[in-house]
């Protein structure tokens, strides 16, 4: 431990406290994720785990204790959000794909208005990823299962250094 | 040729025609109008003082009608029908108000303008921006042509701004600036910010405590008494104010309920692409509010148009104003009821036609709406 600039952590999080009114529901947690690492959370519902992760990028606010993001620590400020949120990507629970947008405009949003990446730029990318979950823009037909394709693809658009 | 044999599905009966008659006005008429004897003896009396009414309204309003009376009110005087001819006499009154007589083919203009854009519009033929973008040069575009001062055209006053094209204007000017006043409110009401959002439920809710029509009166009529006379601002621009506030105030809590509809989801997935504020709110929820909201957007739309004739209170010429100083020619004041159902009939053609705007709206925004799984 303790030599985390070795370890090259993206994550790191040290004495994490949150409570929800008087329940405590993160505790102490200390957790470092090195890059190209994968972790999988599992514990009973109403456990923390979605909180924990919402905390990684300021969905929720923690109160005790000291969250760092690649080289961002995220301290509440506007700007720490901004830096963080650009950088981690995030597949919700029910998705949350926006239903009036089009699959290619879901993956390009992100890139184009809060990373001021070019346009083009952006729908290739989107392309290389909608590859990876097996969705072709050419189809016309989209089922239950398909048409929640596109959200791993979202959750992946920042180029990812941290998947949540 | 045991057991399973008896589950084995029967042989298919081919279709056939009912025998029921369930089409047709034969048919209609039985299911509809006499299914039972107490509702078929119900359907002909009904009927019989429906033929009887009709007879009579159709005698009054074109057997017996005056169209035309050269001299005057003379032809009228005699005749036991409707007299048309104090519409064919006052049209470019009702229709101009005190407007210059020789300068009213720009209120010819507008109103064409307005009724072409409105049909252009309300197809889907063009983009939300595009017809967004039109409805804002078809409104500078008229106020500019009443006003005149350019391009060579006279000067003219809105003390004599008049008739359809100044109903179009206060119209206009109500949604143009109450829409965007509205969603701001909402949004203020919703606001993390207690002083944004006591500020904005404040202004809803003491907006809403008003009549309409005090709230005009004092626009109109007891503000510039406090104002200082450097200050004055014209009447129909303050009473176009209170117009504006009227409608936010109640549009707001239109748009209020389209937000609240939103799954909280939906934010939270824009902030997680790391959209700052006003953009999640451009790019993510107000377009699916709204869509929402469209049918009792229109509800509130609607209601304003209605809402211009209160300026004929203020001594302003609406064309309800516009009828009523045009029904005061002696010569013609006993014909008021042929002027104001010409009138209604304007009000209510416009109406329906708002009406089918909002509809085609709401067709077009179908695609906006739809929910993924």
């Amino acid at each position: 431990m303790g030599d985390t600039a070795a370890r090259d952590l993206v994550v790191e999080m040290v004495g994490l406290n949150k409570w929800y009114g008087q329940h405590h529901v993160l505790r102490d947690i200390t957790l470092g994720l090195a890059k190209g690492e994968k972790m999988v959370l599992c514990g009973p519902s109403g456990s923390g785990k979605s909180t924990l992760i919402r905390c990684v990028n300021g969905l929720e606010a923690y109160h005790e204790g000291d969250l760092q993001v690649g080289p961002t620590r995220l301290d509440g400020t506007q700007a720490s959000l901004a830096t963080v949120r650009s950088r981690v990507g995030m597949v919700f629970q029910n998705f949350n794909l926006f239903p009036h947008l089009t699959v290619l405009q879901n993956l390009t949003l992100g890139a184009v208005y809060a990373r001021g990446e070019p346009e083009h730029r952006a729908i290739e990318r989107a392309h290389e990823l909608l590859e990876r979950v097996r969705l072709s823009l050419a189809d016309r037909q989209v089922s239950g299962a398909t048409v929640r394709r596109p959200a791993p693809a979202r959750g992946d658009c920042p180029r990812a250094d941290a998947g949540a | 040729m045991s057991g399973p044999a008896s589950f084995a599905l029967p042989t298919h009966s081919p279709a056939r025609a009912s025998r029921i008659e369930v089409r047709g006005p034969l048919a209609f008429a039985r299911s509809h109008l006499f299914p039972t004897r107490t509702t078929g003896i119900a359907t002909l009396i009904l009927g019989a003082m429906v033929a009887v009414a009709l007879w009579h309204i159709l005698r009054w309003s074109i057997i017996d009608a005056v169209w035309y009376s050269p001299d005057g009110s003379a032809a009228c005087r005699t005749a036991m029908g409707a007299c048309w001819a104090v519409i064919a006499e006052k049209y470019r009154v009702i229709l101009f108000g005190t407007y210059p007589y020789d300068q009213q083919w720009r209120g010819v203009a507008i109103v064409a303008v307005w009724l072409g854009w409105g049909v252009v519009s309300a197809t889907n033929w063009l983009a939300v921006g595009t017809r967004l973008a039109g409805w804002t040069i078809v409104y500078v575009g008229s106020i500019v042509l009443l006003a005149g001062g350019v391009l060579g055209l006279e000067p003219i006053g809105t003390d004599l701004w008049g008739g359809l094209p100044l109903t179009f204007v206060i119209f206009g000017g109500t949604v143009a600036g109450g829409l965007p006043l509205a969603v701001l409110l909402a949004i203020g009401r919703r606001s993390q910010l207690p002083v944004v959002r006591l500020l904005c439920v404040a202004t809803i809710e003491g907006v809403r405590g008003i009549p309409l029509l005090a709230l005009l009166f004092f626009a109109a009529l007891i503000l510039p008494l406090f104002l200082p006379p450097e200050l004055s601002v014209d009447k129909l621009i303050r009473a176009e104010i209170g117009m504006i506030v009227f409608f936010a105030a109640y549009a707001a809590e239109v748009v209020r309920g389209g937000l609240q509809a939103i799954p909280e989801g939906q934010d939270e997935a824009a902030q997680a692409l790391g959209l700052g504020y006003w953009l999640r709110m451009r790019k993510i929820v107000l377009p699916q509010a709204l869509a929402i909201v469209v049918p009792a957007l229109f509800n509130d739309i609607i209601r304003a148009f209605k809402n211009t004739t209160f300026f004929s209170i203020l001594g302003l010429f609406d064309v309800l104003g516009a009828t009523k100083a045009a029904l005061q020619d002696p010569e013609w004041v006993r014909y008021g009821t042929e002027g104001y159902l010409f009138v209604f009939l304007l009000y209510f053609l416009i109406c329906s036609a708002m009406s089918r705007y909002g509809a085609s709206i709401e067709q077009d925004n179908q695609s906006r709406l739809r929910r993924a799984v």
